[in-house]
């Protein structure tokens, strides 16, 4: 699993920087391993060549991984101990093997690199120190040393961790500055279209909502002051979610459109429910025509303040119930006005193969159900 | 009968005044709050029977209050109200544990009515509620469908029509020939499905119709 998400950009070029450098070490010992081992003198135990070559080589590739997949643990006290510690070893092989030649080429460098990585300047001065104090040691104990060699050798591990420290720590505060100007100037495109979107909200209701509530404390009759805030409510819906009559071809949009009109004629409130949607035909829009009879009925003539408009198109049939629970009236004995409608609806579906079915009683109020086949 | 203790969590001053001055006799508003952090608190202190549940509100709306006092407090039901009936919101509150949802139009009567049902463990659907859940489960592909879950049963599928047309539970159960008490049942089932069924199905259902 890799927990890089959280790992900025600059320290990942800087850990690939490490793991190279860190690979070419321990190709460079592998190298100077194999020509010792193959050389004129062989040493004495090549088995402790061997194992320091395969502890580099498996080091490295631990290193490598680490780097992938966990970056911080590069970044511990105790990694860069242990670091340290396979790099004495590295030092010290050569005089293991019993051999007065060293094989460790370029590769202590690596754990200087490391050092800078993980602490910069400080890392990078602990671990020449460490490194240094091990040559030293080396250099007045054992046989297979050489003095210009080894004290150059103290010199570029000391100097090399200075500045490399003193490098990375530029290119880190550097890159801090550059992602600290960018954060600031998202922050500030941000802001500036959330103000753009407040102003357009702004001028949005000024321009609906203000000038209703004004015109709502001239009227003086309440009916009209209903009518302003139910046409206000719906266009502020539909501004806000969308869900307006807007698509021509829309049953669902028709029928909205449909309420909504009514809902302006006529002081009433429509609960307008729409489930499912189809491609509005002559048949459908005959369909929504005679819902609107319905409806325009039940405002008129039910004496309620809402009622309700369902539509359901699906597959095959698309439905319309228009219920009001007013004043229904006895199908058998109807006043002649309202059985002009009833009939009106019937004729009007019928036309283009529909149904009507008007169900009405004096205490139940009325349902006008229309149904319609989907071609 | 004891009155039913009621919450309401609103962040609208009018509203909440409203509700106050209209609910009938046998409501008891025990407490009032307009944010959501103060809701939780004062709610886990005064455990009222229902809380009146605004949808919109800042810092996460009514889906958090009920997230975070509904697994305590399984015995408290809530009601969600809104003015917008937007469809994924509204889902969003039922799917996290609301026992109904109500549209702030409703009457004073209604509201009462809707409360006493949510009190006693019903599921108070509203006609818009009632449509959105018809076209959810209508639009969830047959091959996501769980039997269970996924699908309304032919019964509760006329139950939801029903509501959707505007009719009463009461109403319901004359039209259908059953009694209220069966009428309450298929609107408790749907609102197990809703809260239990396929996920991703319906946010997905949820965000496609906000996008239309």
């Amino acid at each position: 699993m890799k927990d890089t998400s959280g790992t900025p950009e600059i320290e990942l070029v800087l850990g690939r920087v490490v793991v190279g450098y860190r690979v070419v070490g321990a190709v460079w010992l592998a190298i100077l391993g194999v020509i010792t081992l193959a050389g004129s003198a062989p040493p004495e135990r090549s088995v402790v060549v061997v194992a320091t070559m395969l502890v580099v080589g498996a080091w490295a590739v631990l290193t490598g991984w680490l780097h992938r997949s966990h970056p911080s643990t590069l970044r511990t006290w105790w990694w860069l101990a242990a670091d340290v510690g396979v790099t004495v070893w590295t030092l010290f092989s050569s005089d293991l093997a019993g051999m007065d030649v060293s094989f460790y080429g370029g590769y202590p460098m690596s754990t200087v690199f490391m050092g800078v990585y993980s602490f910069a300047i400080a890392g990078g001065l602990a671990t020449a120190t460490a490194l240094s104090a091990a040559t030293i040691v080396r250099l007045i104990e054992s046989v297979g040393s050489d003095p210009t060699n080894d004290s150059g050798a103290v010199l570029i591990y000391l100097f090399g961790g200075i500045l490399a420290g003193w490098a990375v720590g530029v290119i880190r505060r550097g890159d801090r500055l550059r992602s600290e100007a960018e954060e600031a100037l998202a922050e500030e495109r941000a802001s500036r279209a959330r103000a753009e979107e407040r102003a357009e909200m702004a001028a949005h209701l000024h321009d609906s909502v203000l000038q209703t509530l004004a015109m709502i404390q001239r009227t003086e009759k309440p009916e009209e002051t209903v009518g302003l805030a139910r046409r206000q409510e719906r266009e502020l819906r539909s501004w806000l979610f969308g869900d307006g009559p807007t698509d021509e071809d829309s049953f669902a949009a028709a029928v909205r459109a449909m309420t909504a009109e009514i809902e302006d004629l006529f002081p009433v409130r429509i609960q307008t429910v729409v489930v499912g949607d189809v491609r509005l035909d002559a048949p459908l829009e005959a369909l929504v025509k005679a819902g609107r009879e319905a409806s325009v009925n039940a405002a008129r003539h039910a004496g309620v303040e809402e009622f309700s408009v369902y539509a359901e198109a699906g597959d095959e049939t698309a439905k319309l119930y228009v219920r009001d629970r007013g004043s229904g009236f006895d199908p058998e004995a109807v006043p002649e006005d309202r059985k002009g409608i009833a009939e009106s609806i019937r004729r009007r579906m019928e036309r283009h193969g529909g149904r009507a079915t008007i169900r009405s009683s004096p205490e139940g109020g009325t349902e006008v159900v229309l149904e319609q086949e989907v071609r | 009968m004891m009155a039913v203790r009621v919450f309401i969590v609103d962040d609208h001053d009018l509203f909440r005044s409203g509700v106050r001055a209209e609910v009938g006799d046998g409501i008891e508003i025990v407490g009032v709050a307009s944010e959501v952090e103060p809701a939780i608190e004062l709610i886990r202190e005064r455990l009222p029977d229902v809380v009146l549940l605004d949808v919109h509100m800042p810092a996460g709306g009514g889906r958090v209050v009920i997230e975070s006092i509904a697994p305590d407090h399984p015995e408290i039901a809530f009601l969600a109200l809104s003015a917008s009936d937007a469809a994924e919101d509204v889902v969003a509150v039922v799917r996290a544990g609301a026992r109904g949802y109500v549209t702030k139009t409703i009457s004073p009567g209604e509201l009462s009515e809707a409360i006493r049902r949510v009190a006693v463990g019903d599921a108070v659907f509203s006609p818009m509620l009632a449509g959105f859940v018809l076209d959810a489960f209508s639009s969830i592909p047959v091959a996501d469908i769980d039997p269970d879950l996924d699908q309304l049963t032919p019964r509760e599928r006329e139950v939801l029509q029903h509501i959707a047309r505007g009719y009463t539970y009461r109403e319901i159960g004359e039209q259908l020939f059953i009694s209220v008490k069966t009428v309450e049942t298929h609107v408790s089932s749907v609102l197990r499905k809703l809260q239990l069924s396929n996920r991703h199905e319906l946010s997905r259902w949820a965000q496609d119709r906000k996008l239309i």
